[in-house]
């Protein structure tokens, strides 16, 4: 029962449906991740925690005197304390990221928001610093990490207004980024990462440093591994203007061992930097991805 | 039975196969679809549907039905007669032409055609065929025809209305045989008119064909137009302000009474219309009364079923005709006498017309471009007044003999001295004239001269002598016309 009710609200068919980033997080992350965000540290901070009886002998700015004034009753205020942990999103906005297949829910850039949208509210609740880069031909979001709840808010608003179009410019986009990254972070890295097998794992080599962690999640929709159905059908490239009419029934066998050999470079190549690697498809339940992610951020608080 | 005119195009039949052919290459028209990356997507080859809709197969069915279609028509199909027996065999031949003009339509002469061509056919033994010519073609129906089937052509047999030319005839007579019949023979049955046979040679002698020629269309009167009624005369002449009445003779030239509809059409339409009943051999008159200032034209048509229907109507013009135009010429040094005979003649020529259907009007300009050479001057009537030298003088005899010989009439007074008008007639050569003085007494100093019929012996000679005429200018009786 549980985990039906889990399954439902992770399934990205009942998620794409709320256009609020914002609730869509807390859905997902309070609904299905109870306890997650329990796992907090108190002490100083700037985002207020709770209220506790005063222990005598603590300092006594940490009590709240408006409190005693109405009820005459030491008590303290604890504050949420502020990780060092910044988790940088960086969204793949290219053409390619529009695609929908015919049975899917909807499309990969929309899943990689929604996806992205979890972790910012992950992060936020667990007193991270959130940033997000979101490119394609050109930057469109580019937020400095920073907490709190109006920063968590600005971020999936900036998440809602991506749009997928451009052709993708992965090395100058992240030739500009790198040199900007705050220093510690986790960066989780949304694509699709098509042809981008050799680029992009050596943009990534800052994941080798201990400062750093890289997850690498690639959104592909299942039609890029199986092909639409048809006998005949004129391809159309989504980041250019090249055509190919071809019958999908018949190298449909030979495009499933192309992905399969493509993603097993990509994942070679990211393992080669030390960058975390999985391939998800927009049909797939978010909790995959988000267990994946707390593991890494786990491993970073530990 | 269904026959070609161009056999090799059914060869275009071939081409049948290629819908078929397309029906079995039919691939699929591809679908566009948007997708992120083609860098495994290889181009392969559609492959052909192997579902067919019934669509596809009634559209292949279609398509071969059009093939078949422009297939047939080009090869030119028409359907051929019942065979004919061999043209070539041998055996006597007869050939009856008959005269299809115009003319064959008088004096009964196509009905005469049909029934000598009718009894012919039957009591022939030869092998028989029947041309008809005149219309500017030959129509043909060859040997081979059953009896009653060439009967029946000759009962249909018409004279049409364009100009006849036995020419036809001739060219195509020896061709209407077959190559190794036995004894030719050709029939023409025709009024033979002047005007079709002038120039037409039908010697076909040397080609071993032996020519019969049969008159039709020339019996008598009576004979001829039995049972035939027709117009005779048709007038029309004013009936009183803004009407004109039309009137009409129709003749029976059949023994018994017989009663027609006579009727009035203009514009096509019937207007008008009377039963008219003539006695046997008889006229009758019959009018109808029109206004005349909405029409111009109508038909008077006698509507019945008699054989001869040409003289059966008559066309009229119901607006009075312009009027005709008479000038004078006279010595340009006006005088009081001729002054006076102007107008005298002048009145007396126009009171000769009714001031309605027949006018005349005076022209002095058409006479005056007549005298100064215009040979195209509208004139009728010219008056010359006191013929006398001045006419030589001014050169004008040749103007006056073109004014007559495009059918002008010219009236001449002699001048006062009537030897100078002599003079000119002789010297021009007119007319061959002598004249005698009657017993009349000259009445005045003026020098007249009369004539009677009696005493002329003017004799003309030339063109000119029907044309003119001699007046005493004291009006008194003339000569009898020159001829």
């Amino acid at each position: 029962m549980v985990a039906a009710t889990e399954n439902a609200l992770l399934d990205p068919a009942h998620l794409s449906r709320i256009e609020d980033f914002s609730l869509l997080a807390k859905v997902v992350v309070d609904g299905t991740l109870p306890g997650i965000h329990r796992s907090l540290r108190q002490g100083r901070g700037t985002e207020f925690f709770q209220y506790r009886p005063y222990d005598p002998g603590e300092d006594l700015k940490i009590i709240d005197w408006k409190v005693y004034a109405k009820r005459e009753e030491l008590v303290a205020k604890t504050f949420q304390e502020d990780t060092n942990f910044n988790l940088f999103l960086v969204v793949d906005t290219s053409a390619s990221m529009d695609y929908q297949g015919v049975k899917a829910s909807c499309s990969k850039l929309h899943y990689a928001s929604m996806l992205a949208a979890c972790f910012a509210y992950l992060a936020f609740r667990q007193g991270d610093r959130v940033g997000l880069f979101a490119y394609g031909e050109e930057v469109q979001q580019w937020i400095r990490p920073k907490s709190g709840q109006a920063h968590f808010g600005r971020v999936v608003n900036a998440l809602a207004q991506l749009k997928a179009e451009g052709e993708n410019k992965h090395e100058a986009m992240w030739d500009q980024m790198v040199g900007n990254m705050p220093g510690r972070s986790t960066v989780v890295f949304l694509s699709d990462f098509l042809e981008a097998e050799d680029v992009l794992p050596e943009r990534l080599r800052f994941a080798l440093s201990s400062r750093y962690e890289a997850l690498c999640l690639q959104v592909l929709d299942r039609e890029e591994e199986t092909l639409p159905e048809g006998d005949a059908l004129r391809f159309v490239e989504m980041e250019g203007n090249r055509e190919v009419s071809t019958s999908p029934e018949v190298i449909r066998s030979e495009f499933r061992n192309h992905m399969a050999a493509f993603k097993e470079t990509l994942a070679r190549n990211f393992s080669s930097v030390s960058a975390e690697f999985e391939s998800l498809f927009t049909n797939q339940d978010l909790g995959h991805a988000l267990r994946k992610f707390l593991g890494i951020r786990a491993r970073n608080i530990g | 039975m269904i026959e070609f005119g161009q056999p090799a195009a059914l060869w275009t039949g071939l081409a049948i196969g290629l819908p078929i052919l397309a029906h079995m290459a039919y691939r699929r028209i591809t679908e566009r679809h948007a997708f992120p990356s083609l860098r495994y997507i290889k181009p392969s080859q559609i492959p052909r549907t192997g579902r067919k809709t019934p669509a596809d197969l009634l559209l292949l069915l279609l398509r071969m039905l059009i093939f078949l279609v422009v297939m047939i028509l080009l090869a030119d199909p028409y359907w051929s007669g019942p065979e004919l027996p061999d043209k070539t065999a041998s055996g006597k031949e007869l050939v009856i032409a008959v005269d299809t003009s115009p003319s064959m339509g008088g004096w009964n002469g196509m009905g005469e055609a049909r029934e000598i061509a009718n009894k012919l056919i039957q009591s022939t033994e030869d092998k028989t065929s029947v041309v008809s010519f005149g219309k500017k073609a030959l129509e043909e129906w060859e040997a081979g025809y059953d009896r009653d089937t060439l009967l029946k052509k000759v009962t249909n047999l018409n004279h049409g209305w364009r100009r006849g030319d036995a020419q036809v005839l001739a060219e195509r007579a020896g061709g209407l045989f077959g190559e190794n019949s036995g004894k030719k023979k050709l029939v023409v049955i025709s009024d033979f008119q002047r005007s079709d046979w002038q120039s037409v040679s039908l010697n076909l002698q040397q080609q071993g064909v032996e020519v019969e020629m049969i008159r039709v269309g020339v019996g008598n009167e009576t004979a001829s137009r039995f049972d035939n009624r027709s117009i005779v005369e048709s007038k029309v002449v004013p009936a009183g302000p803004g009407k004109v009445r039309i009137w009409t003779v129709v003749r029976n030239w059949s023994e018994k009474k017989k009663t027609d509809s006579l009727q009035l059409v203009i514009g096509g339409e019937i207007k008008d219309e009377q039963k008219i009943t003539v006695a046997g051999l008889s006229s009758k008159q019959a009018q109808f009364i029109v206004p005349s200032n909405e029409v111009s034209q109508a038909m008077i048509r006698l509507a019945n079923d008699d054989p001869m229907q040409l003289d059966n109507q008559r066309t009229v013009w119901l607006k009075a005709p312009p009027p005709k135009y008479f000038g004078f010429w006279h010595d340009t040094t006006s005088d009081e006498q001729t002054r006076s005979e102007k107008n005298f003649l002048g009145t007396a020529v126009e009171s000769a017309g009714d001031s309605g259907w027949n006018r005349w009007e005076e022209k002095e300009d058409n006479a005056n471009e007549l005298r100064m050479g215009n040979d195209d001057s509208k004139l009728e009537l010219l008056l010359v007044l006191g013929l006398g030298n001045w006419f030589e003088t001014e050169g004008l005899e040749e103007s006056f003999s073109t004014f007559l010989k495009k059918g002008g009439v010219a009236m001449i007074t002699p001048a006062e001295i009537f030897s100078e008008t002599a003079s000119v007639i002789r010297n021009l050569e007119w007319m061959r004239f002598s004249f005698t003085r009657d017993e009349i007494t000259f009445e005045n100093s003026l020098t007249t001269f009369a004539f009677s019929n009696r005493s002329c012996l003017a004799t003309a000679r030339g063109l000119l002598s029907e044309k003119v005429t001699l007046r005493s200018p004291c009006g008194r009786s003339l000569p009898t016309p020159i001829t």
